[in-house]
């Protein structure tokens, strides 16, 4: 099994090094060089040059990615334009608000996401399962950002319960009032995230829960004298669940995409409020360095899940 | 107790079972007017094509039916219980420890992400009161005893890495582990080839033999009933149209439907080019006639006064019975040209 | 001259492994077999799972890669696909399947799926076509008001004859037949053989007819290969296979099969048992080291067995005094 883990691994580094010289040759092509923003304006085109030449933007393409390269190992991302400070501070400042708002969420989702799954294939065809599954259908329905929007209006505005920007009070003093600061910040944003990640999970899970019910080796059960709430437990939700665990690790794209979106309408200052900024104010150092980081993120999603997968499906594990 | 008494001695009796399946909020009759007895030491096959209900009426003995799908009436005497009326805690002390199932196809019987010992353990936990270790012996006991070669590497493995054969061989041990009287086997060979099909056949008789359990056999293949059976029950959409012994049933079939059914086999001496067709089809559930003989319509040449309006059972000694009295003046309608 | 010939055809197929996912091995699905069908003739291929017969079949209709050895239909070489172009193969030979269901579109009707072949080979206009179609849904019994239906209106066995009648609309040569009964109840099948026999006798098309079921090879086939890992142990007329088998494996093979002869049934399972335990203590004479068997020797006209070195040497003598 060791083998298939890093076999699976060592199939990542191809994938990475294309996926660096897209970002690489993306920034390339990007308007503007990083001098002209930053330098005295008398300096003469000819200093310019020099300047530039000094900095190798004259070097073969190849050269100027490896130096990027090196770079990108050493935390040298450059500066943004937009803040004034470097990238690799910004984004792990950044990174880190994500970070808090996207564990809370995916905890959620799977918090929700799991019981109402299991409760629906269970109940299949029930007034329960009903109702579960319009709830569904309903939030498949509706626009993400529409969610959003009704969300922080209703509790934020209309209730007052949340607070509807920032990622912490400017207030809070000491560890535990920074942690509930902090917390209640995330709490909405979390929470509608997370409603709108269940409606693939609660689907996916209440039909496996059915196959499961309805399989052969579920009547064994049945024929062997096991009760129910032991086939249940040892044979339903077991192998429902397992194919949910491996693609846990996909779900982190999905939160990513989903935390532009929340990020945005909360001002919440995440990486994707950052990437939608960049975007607007084309502050290219960190829009590159973001769809770097998003596409390794990525990555490591499915790696991830791939070695779940093989760990705990016996039969893709390799013996 | 002495030989001969256990040799009677009746294990199951089922009477005028009607099993009903919801369709479109309304109920159907997949099998009726069931009435069988099934005695120690001995195989009893019901034998039928596909959809005649053969796989409903081990189901409902087995209880394996949804039960808000299912509508069930009659009576299924298991060792004084009525097991229509018994509660499912009831019932799950008798399935798996009294009763024992083998499926048709044994790689989806089993779940694929358990090991091959958990799948056998488990049925030992549910019914006996052993202690691990004592349960690991016995799983290795079974896989020996069901001709595994190599119990203690088997036992470790997933379905998936074992052939069809060994697989058929792991439900076989689920099935017997807690040595049950009576052991249900529905299409056990179907999903086999033809040569392993031969060893689990003779696997189950040896086991019969050994336990003095009873076998109810599923199939549609006529060659396994002559070769393992003792007693036959023929289905035809939802009814038993004619019982005996195997060789009352192949060598003095009666009814029309048993009798064509045999002759429809390519033959091994018979020149003819043509193999005999049995006209028309089965009726589905929904268009199942409420009265008269149901495979009256295959055999449109017969006369309806020769049929029963209500077609009941004719005992012809011997134990061999058949539905109808269309048998009475059954003829092939070749033979009628000729 | 015979319609087809195949000549020690191989089907590998890679296994990958190891830590670059290398090709490792190969799996030798069809391992070296060679046959020849006559025009008009129904040749049998029969052996268990893993056998290699189906691929046989797929890879002279084109639908498995050769790996090597040689096709020839009519005296042309059709082993690869820029071959079997030139001539009027893809008409000449049809196919059936054994799930009849899977293989009909869900969403086209009868007259549609039977006049498919016939759009693609032949130019007819609608009306031609519609008394086409009708022809062959009566030659395979089904009343013309099944024209419009769909498939999941009919029976297995009606299926089974949408796609025989499909299979021969071109009038082919030859049908490969996979399994075409295995999935039916008996009364069934019997209805869908006869179908094909009549077909056979009215249009003189040839089968290559694959199936596991040794009694339906017989009431079917003229001429038979056993099929065991990928090679043919045995092949024969019906005769030579069901009266004299000769091969370790076609004697267990007929053995296994349960007869319907009540009578007999505790000598059968004697003699079953008795072949059973030869064939572990004698299998390794009959296959060499790799597991391969041995070359056919003609033992009697027609009839060529898979023996071991030792006795086949004893025909080759024989052979060599005439």
């Amino acid at each position: 099994m060791w083998k298939t883990i890093l076999r699976r691994v060592l199939i990542m580094i191809p994938e990475l090094i294309v996926l660096s010289i897209l970002v690489f040759l993306l920034a390339k092509a990007m308007p503007g060089d990083p001098f002209s923003g930053s330098i005295n304006p008398k300096t003469s085109p000819a200093q310019l040059h020099r300047l530039m030449a000094a900095n190798g933007l004259f070097d073969p393409w190849y050269v100027q990615y490896w130096h990027w390269v090196v770079n990108l190992f050493h935390g040298k991302l450059g500066m943004s334009y937009e803040y004034q400070m470097p990238v690799i501070n910004l984004i792990k400042q950044r990174g880190l608000n994500t970070l808090w708002l996207a564990t809370f969420t995916m905890i959620l989702t799977y918090a929700i996401g799991l019981p109402l799954g299991i409760f629906a294939g269970k109940h299949e065809g029930k007034w329960q399962d009903t109702i579960i599954r319009v709830f569904n259908y309903i939030t498949m329905s509706v626009p993400f950002f529409v969610v959003l929007v009704i969300g922080i209006w209703i509790f934020g505005y209309a209730l007052g319960w949340f607070p509807t920007s920032g990622s912490i009070s400017p207030n809070a003093n000491g560890m535990g009032e920074t942690i509930l600061s902090r917390l209640g910040h995330i709490i909405l944003p979390g929470l509608l995230g997370a409603l709108f990640g269940t409606v693939n999970i609660v689907q996916y899970l209440r039909s496996q829960v059915i196959d499961a019910k309805h399989s052969a080796f579920v009547k064994t059960a049945v024929a062997k004298g096991v009760p129910e709430k032991d086939i249940y437990r040892h044979h339903i939700f077991r192998n429902s669940l397992l194919p949910i665990a491996a693609f846990a690790g996909y779900s982190i794209t999905g939160l990513l995409a989903g935390s532009i979106f929340t990020e945005m309408i909360f001002s919440y200052p995440g990486m994707g409020q950052l990437f939608l900024n960049a975007v607007n104010y084309r502050d290219y150092t960190v829009i590159t360095t973001l769809v770097l980081l998003y596409g390794f993120l990525n990555l490591m999603g499915t790696l991830i899940s791939d070695i779940v997968l093989s760990i705990v499906d016996p039969r893709i594990r390799v013996e | 107790m002495t030989e001969s008494a256990t040799k009677h001695e009746t294990i199951l009796t089922v009477k005028d079972l009607t099993t009903s399946f919801k369709i479109n909020n309304k109920f159907y009759k997949a099998i009726s007017d069931i009435d069988m007895k099934i005695k120690r030491d001995e195989i009893l096959a019901i034998v039928g094509e596909s959809g005649c209900g053969k796989s409903t009426l081990v189901n409902s003995i087995m209880g394996l039916q949804d039960p808000s799908e299912t509508k069930i009436t009659g009576e299924i005497d298991f060792e004084g219980q009525d097991l229509t009326k018994i509660s499912e805690a009831d019932y799950n002390k008798i399935r798996g420890a009294k009763i024992g199932m083998i499926f048709q196809d044994p790689l989806s019987a089993l779940n694929p992400l358990k090991r091959i010992e958990d799948q056998i353990e488990e049925v030992l936990i549910c019914h006996t009161d052993m202690s691990k270790q004592e349960r690991r012996a016995r799983v290795l006991e079974l896989l020996d005893q069901v001709g595994i070669v190599d119990p203690k590497r088997t036992a470790h493995q997933f379905p998936h890495q074992l052939s069809g054969g060994m697989r058929q061989r792991i439900v076989i041990a689920i099935a017997i582990a807690c040595k049950p009287d009576f052991i249900i086997a529905d299409e056990p060979t179907t999903a086999l080839d033809v040569t392993i099909q031969a060893q689990i056949l003779d696997l189950l008789k040896d086991i019969q033999k050994e336990n003095h359990s009873s076998i109810i056999l599923i199939t549609h293949d006529l060659g396994v009933v002559a070769e393992t059976a003792d007693y036959v029950h023929v289905m035809y959409a939802g009814k038993i149209v004619e019982k005996g012994n195997v060789d009352q049933v192949f060598n003095n079939p009666q009814h029309p439907y048993t009798r064509s059914l045999l002759k429809s086999i390519p033959q091994v001496d018979s020149e003819s080019d043509e193999l005999y067709v049995i006209e028309g089809s089965v009726p589905s559930l929904q268009n199942m006639p409420a009265t008269g003989d149901a495979f009256a319509p295959r055999i449109p040449w017969i006369l309806a006064s020769d049929h029963e309006e209500n077609p009941s059972m004719h005992k012809l000694g011997h134990g061999h019975e058949v539905r109808c009295t269309c048998y009475q003046d059954f003829y092939f309608k070749e033979e009628s040209d000729a | 001259m015979s319609l087809i010939k195949v000549k020690n055809l191989k089907v590998h197929f890679p296994i990958r492994g190891g830590f670059f996912n290398g090709v490792v091995d190969n799996v030798r699905a069809v391992d070296g077999v060679s046959f020849e069908i006559q025009p008009g003739e129904t040749f049998g291929l029969v052996g268990e799972s893993g056998s290699g017969k189906s691929t046989t079949g797929r890879a002279i209709i084109g639908l498995e890669k050769v790996t090597s050895g040689e096709i020839t239909f009519e005296g042309h070489d059709v082993t690869s696909h820029k071959d079997r172009k030139e001539i009027d193969y893809d008409q000449d030979v049809q196919m059936i399947f054994q799930d009849s269901f899977s293989s009909l579109n869900p969403r086209k009707r009868i007259e549609s799926i039977i006049a498919e072949p016939l759009k693609n080979f032949e130019n007819l206009t609608p009306e031609q076509e519609k008394i086409k179609v009708l022809q062959l849904m009566k030659i395979v019994g089904l009343s013309p008001d099944a024209l419009y239906k769909y498939p999941h209106q009919f029976s297995g066995g009606q299926r089974q004859r949408i796609g025989i009648a499909r299979a021969v609309a071109t009038n082919p040569k030859l049908v490969i037949a996979d399994e075409p009964v295995s999935a039916l109840d008996l009364s069934v099948q019997a209805q869908v053989l006869n179908f094909m026999k009549k077909i056979q006798r009215n249009m003189g098309v040839s089968y290559l007819f694959i199936s596991h079921d040794l009694g339906v090879v017989r009431h079917m086939c003229d001429r038979i290969a056993i099929m065991n890992r990928g090679q043919i142990v045995e092949i024969g007329s019906r005769e030579d296979i069901y009266k004299h088998p000769k091969h370790l494996y076609t004697q267990r093979l007929l053995a296994a099969i349960p007869s319907t002869r009540v009578a007999d049934r505790d000598k059968d399972r004697e003699r079953r048992q008795k072949i059973e335990k030869e064939y572990k203590e004698k299998q390794k004479d009959y296959y060499d080291k790799e597991g391969r068997a041995y070359p056919l020797v003609e033992v009697s006209k027609g009839h060529l067995v898979a023996l071991p070195p030792k006795e086949a040497l004893k025909y080759k003598d024989i052979k060599e005094e005439n």
